[in-house]
Order: structure tokens, then C-alpha cells, then sequence
């Protein structure tokens, strides 16, 4: 195969878009392995036949699809439907399989076989359906699992989603200019074709950098863009929480009062964390939240630009990001599992060894939240980068479809509270403060300390409230906190943590609001701790600040904090910093084990990436050489002829002010008679420069090159 | 005559590919906004608006980011770079020669590229029936033929030359149609379409009558070809006279006994026999009933012209009321297009005396010529009432089908 690449027929563009579409779904669809073969000779087989045709047959030409066409087309869609539709059913029965996935998979498996179909009958011109129909089966191979959630993959899978379009799409382009204007004529004003091929070439890589820009920014963005959606939607999303129709089927949020209630209630024994381990887990923690606005009545994470509505500070609480860890970092025994990088939770100093690891598994269709006990000092999971905000608390970055470990401290880190998150804990809005100062005074009475005061606020509701799910109903016109703290009525979590946090901040300990799951479940069947929307929690977190610590404060009645636990003597030998690890195969890596680890931690997205990140940068600067080593080779050694180039350009520019271009080819003499015939004309008569000077020079110009002699500049 | 023939307005900066924005714009803009996104959507921009409106589930926790950069960046990116190299071409055609109605031309059209950067994948050609051309005045009477012509490149500041077909449905002066120029460039993202005016005017003469119409009017030309062979046949060349030498006359010509004798240089003059020159007659007057009769007749006229003119003879036509007469074949053929009918309001009287005093005149110089060939009037007109007229002049009338009344004197 001597061609040059550009010379391939679009046919053989095709192939390799569809091989490399089939590659993408048989990769991602573990079963499609016979499916993919299939589809696979298939397209070897209309590949061969292409190739045995006559090279007049490769230009798509006359290429139109008849009726008989479109309903093979319909039949082979038909049919793969069918077989799709066997396939799920299969597993429905046997494999206790997920719907959507299943879903996602059949509707996958069709629209392949659509684009096949449709290249069959249009080999070479393909079809317009067949753009449509490539980026659904991307968007549905990234649904299931094609890549994750990382910015990493994110950015590899826009790069090549943008690479393939406009491969597909210059195809198409490409073979509806030639049905447009029949036979190759193709007028072209210089042999320049290259030319077009370079620009192309450069709109290209344009848009691939463009796109991992993007990428990036929709990914600091979205978490932002997503919280204002949900508060803008917030009346909408409770009406169908309460309803139950979705609220049991997400992670709990726990931002608006109520909302933990009905998450517990909307089907209670639905499993939304799996731990595996021999640790209890007890408390995961989700949500942290900084202040509650009163006006909206929720809870709120410090957005910085929305947070200095309430908090006067200059101080940002921006979040961090965290890159993974290298290996030489880690404990000795630390090997990260397969796949999973390791990140190091910079929330404080820990000033104890990891004891224990424990396995979650979560829900993908539940959201992206990571939950995970407060003692937790690192986090291994999928993902490129992890993004904390100033609490320590993860906020993305980790792909939740994949399990994650998370090693465990005894304690809480150390961590030394900055001013802005001073005043983001204590904040208190007026309206609450007028009722809550002299309840929390009367309740704390003499304590000292923070821990002193937390111990009396606790002692306060677990003494004298009930814990209940039934509804707490206020008076209509009153404030409900104030009515709730007067009237002591049985209550659920939110409002024992929520008072506790508010109360606490009125006597100037700084508090934070949580909320997450308490796993306390042993199922036995699953081999692993189970939390369900049951066991979903609100809690208040206050900080201690003679020990420099966040600590949790459980007001809830009837409820008593614990940590994660050691259930397994066994597991408790290990706990001297050595990790328990499900996935990994050998506990005492030795080199090439290691390598090996590293090698099968990479995935082909983030090859990618990095190739993305690096390489945009030799591409610009290759870009910014090419133009640097053109201008050079155009620019003449001599500097008497550059300065005599430099007046002729010059020159042009000034008639070319005047409406006077000189054509290609035209001499400067010829030229020079059309600038003084123009001349003549009303129009150019002031302009910035007489023409017919400007023309006598380009004749003297002319005649002294000519002859090797200096040219003078030009007049003013 | 060239200037009459295409009359090419001084260029007008960015006159050709750019919209122009009108006041009622304001109002409409939603609208307008509706429609240029539909002119600019191909199918890859279709796809990726269906594929970036799927990818805003995102913001439920879809992981499709990259696929929502990619779909907005494609979008975004590619109008940007379409809009950087998109075409801002001034054209600028290269008419020579009239046209004839009904018959398709080809003249070259020069593209000059005024963007700053180069631009690609041009496609230039005829506006569709139903497209609007901006407001660009569009003449019915003209049109481009053939399929669109595709350009790969005009490099900035550049122009490039391609032939273009046009057809002119009827006899006239017509503003050449606008033009579509459109471009897919790059990757066929999006679509830039815009008309471009063609500044200039084209004269289209009249049709020529073909096929059996027009055997009467080869039978009279022929017949005339025939008494001019006779009367030529046996003439010589007569010696008129001598005149004094100027530079560039023929030498052998000299005349040395005039020179001897004058003392000054003087060559000598003969009379040589020429072909005869016709003289045709038009008739601009019209019934009410004869509009149709008067585009026939033009038709017979250029096909007279034409056929004339190939034969060798000598034609002058004159229009009735006219005092000057057009010698050229061509321009001949262009005073016909240009030629307007004139309603007959009042009394046909004077009209038919001016005839009748054209027919005695050209009578009377024929009479004094001294050769046989003497020079022809034909005369052409759409009124009936001209016959008895022409009937009182010696004359070969020509039975032409209807609706032409076709007469010739001699």
C-alpha cells in the first residue's frame, strides 16, 4: 500500500471510523465480544468488495439509497434489535442484570448496526444519519462505562470525539461537493492544494485544544452550574421526592430541612452504599455544609462569590485540587489496587497511621457523591484529580462508578482554622440570632471550652427531645427553628444537628453541618456492610480548638456517635499501617509487580490526556516555528534588499488604501500605468499619497533593479 | 460600442458576498436569526446540535463533558473559522458582445477575494427559483445556466476567472443576475451561503427565427445574392480620378504623369463595384393587437441582419423617426434589442408619410446611382396598414407566416 494517506478512498475513511467505533463498544460492552466478530467480517467483507472495485467506484458517485435499500436497511436494524433484545432477555434471567444498563447496551447495539447498514448501501458517500448515529454511540458507550468522570477521561473523550466528527464530517462534506458539481472540475487558481490541507490541519488542532479547554472549564464549572440548577429547581425536585418517584433512588443530600426524612422513607431498605471490609464503617459523610440562608431555607457549601453575601471577607475559600500521589510517596505496603490512583487528603496532619482500608461501592445512577468516614487520610479510586473543597471534603473528581478505599485514621487531622472558615462556621443570620443567643447562653451556662460547650448542647436535645419521623409541624407564621427549640416536639435527625450547629456558632464554636450515612448493617448475604436510604443522617461536626480538630457532635436522640470500627482481630493485626487491600493480588509488590501495577493503573484515557497535554504545547510552539522558520526563509539576506522589499510592500499597501491592488503576475510597470490611468479618477484624488508619484517610483524601482542599482525610498 | 454593451458600475466596496442591513432588521431579527441558522445548518451541524442538547444532561451528572466541549467547541470553532475564511468576493464579468435571446453564452467572471485570509471550497452558481437573493434585484429575463463551478482556493487579494453561462429569455438590456456563492469550508460544519451581485448590464438581441419560419426570408436573400451576381457580372474597375499622395497609400497607385506634371505626388482613385447595401426599414409604431407581431418582427429583423451580414452585403438599419442609421452588423443587432414599441395613439397619417418619404428618397438615390446593383430598402413593420403603401412603391413583398407582415421594396 503505496498511497499516500490523503489518497485513501472514503470507503477506507470509513472503515477505519467504524473499526474504531467497534472497538470503543466492544470494549465497553464486555458480552459484545461475539456481536463485535460479527460486525467486524462485516465490515471486512464490504471493505474487500470495495477494494475490487474499479477505482472509478470509490468516489461515491451516483451512490443514492433506493427503496429496496432502506428496507434492508430496516430489516438488518430488524433483526439486530431482535438479537439485542435476546441478548438482554437472557440476562434479565440469569444475570439479574440492570434495566438501564441493559437499555443503554441494546440501544447501542442497534444504532451500530444502523451505521453499518447505512455504509453498506453507501460505501463511500455514507449517509448524513450516520454523524447522528456515531455520536449516540458514543454517548451511550460513555454512559456505560466507556470512560469515567475524570477530567482526564472527559478531555480524552472530547479529543477524540472531535477528531472522528470531523473525519466523518469532511467525508460527507467532501462527497456532497462532488454530487454537487458532478465530475472532479474542479477550478483552482494555483497548484496550491496544500495550502488548504494546512489550514485544515491547523482549524483542527485548533479545535482540539479548544475542546480540552473546554473540557476543563466544564468541569471546574459544572459543579457550580449544577448547584445553581438544583436551587433554581429545588420546588420542582422536592415535589417529586415527595412523591417518591426519584427521591429514594439518589444519594441523600440532607440540604433542605426534611429532605433526610424523606430519603429514609422513600423505599427505607434500598441499599445505597456497599462496604466491604472488617470495619463497621459507622458515619460516612457526604455533604459538609458551611451556612444556612434563611430566605431559601437550606444548607449551603461555601461558594466563595455567594458566600461573601453573607460573610464580609476578602479570603477565598476555594476549593483544592489534589493530584494523585506517587508511589514513592505512600507507605511502604501502600500499592494502590489495580486501576485506582491514590490520593492523599490534605484536609490536615494526621498524627496517626492508617489502621484499616474498607472498600465502598456505590451506585453510579445515585450521583457523584463520595461518602466516606471524617477519620479518612486517603482515598483510593479511579480519576486523574480530585477536587476538595475547604474542608477537606471531596467534592469530584472520583469516579463513583468504580469502587474506592478509604484509609483510615483513628482520628481526625489536625487543622488549624483559617478566618473566612471562622466566620463561614459561625455565621448565624440575624433573623436567628435573636432567639437562638440567649437559648444557647441559658444551655452552655459556664463551659469553657468548645468540647465543654458541644457536650451541653448535646446532652440538651438527647435529654430532653424524642427522636420521630413524623413530621415536625409549626405553627403557620411562626419561624420553625424558634418554634421547634420552644415547643420541643419529636423530632427527626436534621433538626437536633441543624439547632445543635446554630446554637453552638451563637456561643462562638465554629460548627459545620453534615450529612451522610450511618452503615451499621451487616448483610451477610452481600459479604459486606450495607447503608440504606434508612440509614441516611444528619449530624453537626463542631471544632475543638485546643486540639486543633473537627469533632462530631450527635444530638440526635436515641444516637451515639462512633468511628469506624475493627470488627476482625485479624484486620486489627494489619491495622499498623498496612492496607487491606480486596483488589490487590500481591501485598508485597517487588519491581516488576509494581511496574506492572503502574502499567495496569494507565488507562488509554489518560495515555491520551497526557499526550493531549504535553502536546499541545510542542504543537504550538511547532506552530509558532514553522511561521517563524517561513517568514525567515521568505526574508532576503541582503539588508539593502529587504529594505527595498520593505518600501515596495509599503508602497503596495498605500495604493492598496486607494482601491489599487497589483494582480499576480502584473509587472510593476504595467501596474504603474493602471495606478496613473486610475489616478486620473475622482475617487483617489486625496488620498494619502499622490499615485503618480507612488507609480514613478515603482518605475524607478523597477528600472534600478534592473540594472543592480540602489533603489531610493519612496515618497511620503 | 462595447461601453453600450455591458455597462460595469465602478466596483462598490464589498458590494458582492455581505447582507445589507435594513432598518425594518431591528423588528425582525428574531426571524431573520431563525432562518440564517437554518441556511447555515448542514447535516454535521444538526448532529452536533442533537448531540450537545442530549449532552446538557450533564448537568444531572451525566458524564459527558468532554462530549458537551467537543459538540460547542465544533460548533463555535467552526462558525469562527468559517467566518475567518469565508468568501468576500467582488465579481466582476467580462462582457464583450451582446447575447443572443434563447441561447446560452458563456463569458468569464472574474472572483477577486477581499478577505484577509484565503478562503476554500467555494461553490458558485445560479440562485435556485425559490431562494431569495437578499434583496439583490433579480431580471427574470437572464439567468445563469449549468451546475454550480467549484473553486479549492482563492488566495487573499487574489481573483480567479471562470466561464459562466447565461441565457437570456428575451431581447433587451438585462442587470445580470446575482449569483450564489457558498462554502462548507471547513469540514462541511456549517454552511455560508450568500448572493453575490454581478455589477453590469448584458444586451440580449433578438432570437433568430430557425427552422421553416425562416425559409422565406433565406429565399429573399438568396434571390437578391442572385440579381447581384448578374449585375456584377462584367463590371470593371473605372478610373475616377487622382489625388494627392498621403503616407501610407499604396505605392503602386502613383500616378507619374499627374505627379510630373503637378510637381507633387498623386496616386490614382477607381470606382470599384461593391455589394449592394440593404437598407432595412423598422417600423417602431404598434396596434394594440401587434405586441406580439413587433417581437416577431425584431426577430425577422436579426435574422435578416445576421443572415445579411454572413452573406457579404452591406446592411444599414434605420428605425422610422429616426434620422441616423446604424451601419454594423452588430451594433445593428443591439439598436434592435434596445428597441421599444411605440403605441399608435393618434393618426397613423404622419407616420406613414414619413414612410412614404423615405421609400421616394431611397427611389430617387437609387435612380442616380449608376450601377444595376441598386441599394435595397426592407421594410419591416408590425402594422398592416403599412401594405398599401409599400404597394404603391415598386417591390418584392414577402408572404411570411403570421403574426409577421413582412414586406421589402426594391
Amino acid at each position: 500500500m503505496n498511497r499516500r494517506l490523503t489518497e485513501l478512498p472514503f470507503w477506507a475513511w470509513w472503515m477505519l471510523l467504524l473499526v474504531a467505533m467497534l472497538v470503543l463498544l466492544s470494549s465497553t460492552f464486555g458480552n459484545w465480544f461475539p456481536v463485535g466478530m460479527l460486525m467486524a467480517v462485516w465490515i471486512a467483507a464490504i471493505s474487500i468488495r470495495q477494494s475490487l472495485r474499479a477505482p472509478r467506484a470509490t468516489s461515491g458517485e451516483g451512490e443514492h439509497t433506493t427503496f429496496g435499500q432502506k428496507l434492508l436497511i430496516t430489516l438488518i436494524a430488524a433483526i439486530f434489535a431482535s438479537v439485542g433484545a435476546i441478548i438482554a432477555r437472557n440476562q434479565i434471567a440469569f444475570d439479574n442484570a440492570n434495566f438501564i444498563f441493559l437499555g443503554v447496551r441494546a440501544a447501542s447495539f442497534v444504532c451500530m448496526a444502523l451505521m453499518l447498514a447505512l455504509w453498506t448501501v453507501r460505501p463511500n458517500r455514507g449517509h448524513p444519519l450516520m454523524l447522528v448515529l456515531g455520536l449516540v454511540v458514543g454517548l451511550l458507550s460513555i454512559v456505560g462505562g466507556a470512560v469515567t468522570s475524570s477530567i482526564a477521561a472527559q478531555t480524552s473523550s472530547g479529543i477524540l470525539c472531535t477528531l472522528a466528527f470531523l473525519g466523518a464530517s469532511q467525508i460527507t462534506y467532501q462527497a456532497r461537493k462532488r454530487d454537487l458539481i458532478g465530475a472532479p472540475q474542479i477550478a483552482n487558481e494555483t497548484s496550491r492544494t496544500s495550502n488548504r490541507t494546512r489550514v485544515m490541519i491547523a482549524i483542527s488542532v485548533a479545535l482540539v485544544m479548544a475542546t480540552g479547554a473546554a473540557a476543563r472549564g466544564f468541569n471546574e464549572a459544572m459543579p457550580w452550574i449544577q448547584e445553581d440548577l438544583r436551587q433554581g429547581l429545588q420546588s420542582s425536585i422536592q415535589q417529586i421526592e415527595e412523591g417518591r418517584l426519584v427521591g429514594g433512588m439518589r444519594y441523600v443530600e440532607g440540604d433542605q430541612i426534611g429532605t433526610v426524612r424523606e430519603h429514609m422513607l422513600s423505599d427505607p431498605s434500598a441499599v445505597a452504599l456497599r462496604i466491604e471490609g472488617d470495619i463497621q464503617p459507622n458515619y460516612l459523610r457526604g455533604h459538609l455544609y458551611d451556612y444556612f440562608d434563611v430566605g431559601r431555607g437550606r444548607w449551603s457549601t461555601a461558594n466563595p462569590s455567594y458566600l461573601r453575601r453573607f460573610v464580609p471577607t476578602r479570603e477565598t475559600l476555594a476549593n483544592r485540587v489534589i493530584a494523585s500521589t506517587n508511589r514513592a510517596e505512600l507507605p511502604a505496603n501502600a500499592v494502590p489496587p489495580r486501576g485506582l490512583r491514590h490520593f492523599e487528603l490534605d484536609g490536615g496532619d494526621f498524627d496517626q497511621p492508617v489502621f484499616a482500608t474498607m472498600k465502598i461501592v456505590g451506585s453510579p445512577i445515585r450521583g457523584r457523591t463520595v461518602f466516606y468516614p471524617s477519620t479518612s487520610r486517603y482515598i483510593q479510586a479511579m480519576g486523574q484529580e480530585v477536587v476538595v473543597n475547604h474542608h477537606g471534603q471531596i467534592e469530584r473528581g472520583i469516579d463513583t462508578s468504580s469502587p474506592y478505599v478509604a484509609g483510615l485514621s483513628r482520628q481526625t487531622p489536625n487543622t488549624d482554622l483559617s478566618a473566612a472558615q471562622s466566620m463561614a462556621t459561625l455565621y448565624v443570620a440575624p433573623a436567628q440570632a435573636s432567639y437562638l443567643a440567649p437559648i444557647a447562653r441559658q444551655i452552655v451556662t459556664d463551659a469553657s471550652t468548645n468540647v465543654e460547650k458541644a457536650a451541653r448542647v448535646q446532652s440538651f436535645f438527647q435529654e430532653n427531645y424524642v427522636y420521630s419521623l413524623d413530621p415536625f409541624l409549626w405553627p403557620e407564621g411562626d419561624d420553625p427553628l424558634e418554634a421547634f427549640l420552644k415547643n420541643r416536639p419529636p423530632a427527626h435527625c436534621e433538626w437536633f444537628a441543624m439547632s445543635t450547629t446554630l446554637l453552638l456558632r451563637m456561643v462562638g464554636v465554629p460548627t459545620r453541618y453534615a450529612v451522610g450515612y450511618v452503615a451499621e448493617e451487616y448483610a451477610s448475604e452481600r459479604d459486606a456492610w450495607v447503608a440504606r436510604n434508612s440509614d441516611a443522617h444528619a449530624w453537626s461536626e463542631a471544632y475543638d480548638d485546643v486540639a486543633k480538630r473537627w469533632f462530631v457532635v450527635e444530638s440526635t436522640p436515641g444516637r451515639t456517635y462512633a468511628t469506624a470500627q475493627v470488627v476482625n482481630a485479624n484486620s486489627e493485626a494489619s491495622a499498623d499501617g498496612s492496607i487491606d487491600n480486596d483488589f490487590a493480588e500481591d501485598d508485597t509488590p517487588g519491581v516488576i509487580s509494581m511496574f506492572v501495577n503502574w502499567l495496569l493503573a494507565q488507562r488509554a484515557t489518560d495515555a491520551i490526556y497526557s499526550l493531549f497535554y504535553y502536546g499541545q504545547a510542542v504543537l504550538l510552539i511547532g506552530l509558532i516555528l514553522w511561521f517563524v522558520r517561513n517568514r525567515l526563509s521568505n526574508r532576503p539576506q541582503d539588508e539593502e534588499e529587504r529594505q527595498a522589499q520593505k518600501w515596495l510592500r509599503q508602497t503596495e499597501k498605500k495604493l492598496q488604501r486607494l482601491g489599487l491592488v497589483r494582480n499576480r503576475g502584473e509587472t510593476l510597470h504595467a501596474f504603474a500605468d493602471r495606478v496613473d490611468a486610475s489616478a486620473l479618477m475622482p475617487h483617489n484624488v486625496g488620498g494619502v499619497a499622490c499615485p503618480s508619484d507612488l507609480a514613478m517610483w515603482m518605475r524607478s524601482f523597477a528600472a534600478n533593479r534592473y540594472r543592480g542599482l540602489s533603489v531610493t525610498a519612496p515618497p511620503r | 460600442m462595447a461601453s453600450a454593451l455591458m455597462k460595469n458600475e465602478p466596483p462598490i466596496a464589498n458590494h458582492s458576498t455581505r447582507s445589507q442591513f435594513r432598518w425594518y432588521h431591528l423588528i425582525t431579527w428574531p426571524i431573520d436569526l431563525i432562518l440564517a441558522v437554518r441556511k447555515m445548518a448542514t447535516a454535521s451541524s444538526v448532529a452536533l446540535v442533537l448531540a450537545f442538547v442530549m449532552t446538557l444532561n450533564v448537568i444531572w451528572g451525566y458524564p459527558w463533558m468532554g462530549i458537551t466541549a467537543a459538540t460547542l467547541t465544533m460548533l463555535v470553532g467552526g462558525w469562527m473559522a468559517q467566518w475567518l475564511f469565508r468568501p468576500r468576493l467582488e465579481l466582476s464579468p467580462g462582457v464583450s458582445a451582446p447575447i443572443i435571446a434563447g441561447q446560452t453564452t458563456a463569458f468569464p467572471i472574474t472572483f477577486r477575494h477581499q478577505g484577509r485570509w484565503s478562503t476554500f471550497d467555494i461553490a458558485v452558481g445560479p440562485i435556485g427559483e425559490h431562494s431569495s437573493a437578499n434583496g439583490i434585484h433579480r431580471d427574470d429575463g437572464l439567468r445563469w445556466q449549468g451546475r454550480p463551478r467549484f473553486i479549492s482556493e482563492i488566495a487573499t487579494q487574489r481573483s480567479i476567472t471562470i466561464p459562466m453561462a447565461v441565457t437570456a429569455s428575451r431581447r433587451g438590456e438585462h442587470s445580470l443576475p446575482p449569483l450564489l456563492v457558498e462554502t462548507g469550508f471547513p469540514f462541511g460544519l456549517l454552511r455560508y451561503r450568500r448572493t453575490a451581485a454581478v455589477p453590469g448590464t448584458i444586451i440580449a438581441t433578438p432570437e433568430p427565427i430557425e427552422g421553416a419560419d425562416r425559409l422565406p426570408i433565406r429565399n429573399a436573400i438568396d434571390q437578391i445574392n442572385q440579381w447581384t451576381q448578374q449585375n456584377l457580372h462584367g463590371e470593371s474597375f473605372d478610373y475616377i480620378g487622382s489625388r494627392e499622395y498621403v503616407a501610407g497609400m499604396p505605392v503602386q497607385r502613383f500616378d507619374f504623369r499627374a505627379w510630373a506634371r503637378t510637381g507633387t505626388a498623386a496616386v490614382r482613385e477607381y470606382h470599384a463595384p461593391s455589394l449592394p447595401r440593404i437598407r432595412i426599414l423598422i417600423d417602431p409604431y404598434v396596434d394594440s393587437q401587434t405586441t406580439v407581431a413587433f417581437e416577431w418582427m425584431l426577430r425577422v429583423a436579426a435574422t435578416l441582419v445576421s443572415d445579411l451580414h454572413d452573406s457579404g452585403f452591406v446592411t444599414e438599419c434605420r428605425v422610422l423617426l429616426q434620422d441616423e442609421s446604424v451601419t454594423s452588423g452588430e451594433d445593428s443587432l443591439v439598436s434592435l434589442a434596445l428597441l421599444q414599441p411605440i403605441k399608435v395613439t393618434t393618426s397613423q397619417e404622419s407616420m406613414n408619410q414619413r414612410m412614404i418619404d423615405l421609400l421616394s428618397s431611397n427611389e430617387h438615390s437609387t435612380s442616380r446611382t449608376r450601377t444595376s446593383t441598386a441599394d435595397s430598402m426592407w421594410v419591416l413593420s408590425s402594422r398592416l396598414e403599412v401594405e398599401p403603401i409599400l404597394k404603391t412603391h415598386p417591390m418584392h413583398l414577402l408572404r411570411m407566416p403570421t403574426p409577421m407582415p413582412l414586406s421589402t421594396e426594391g
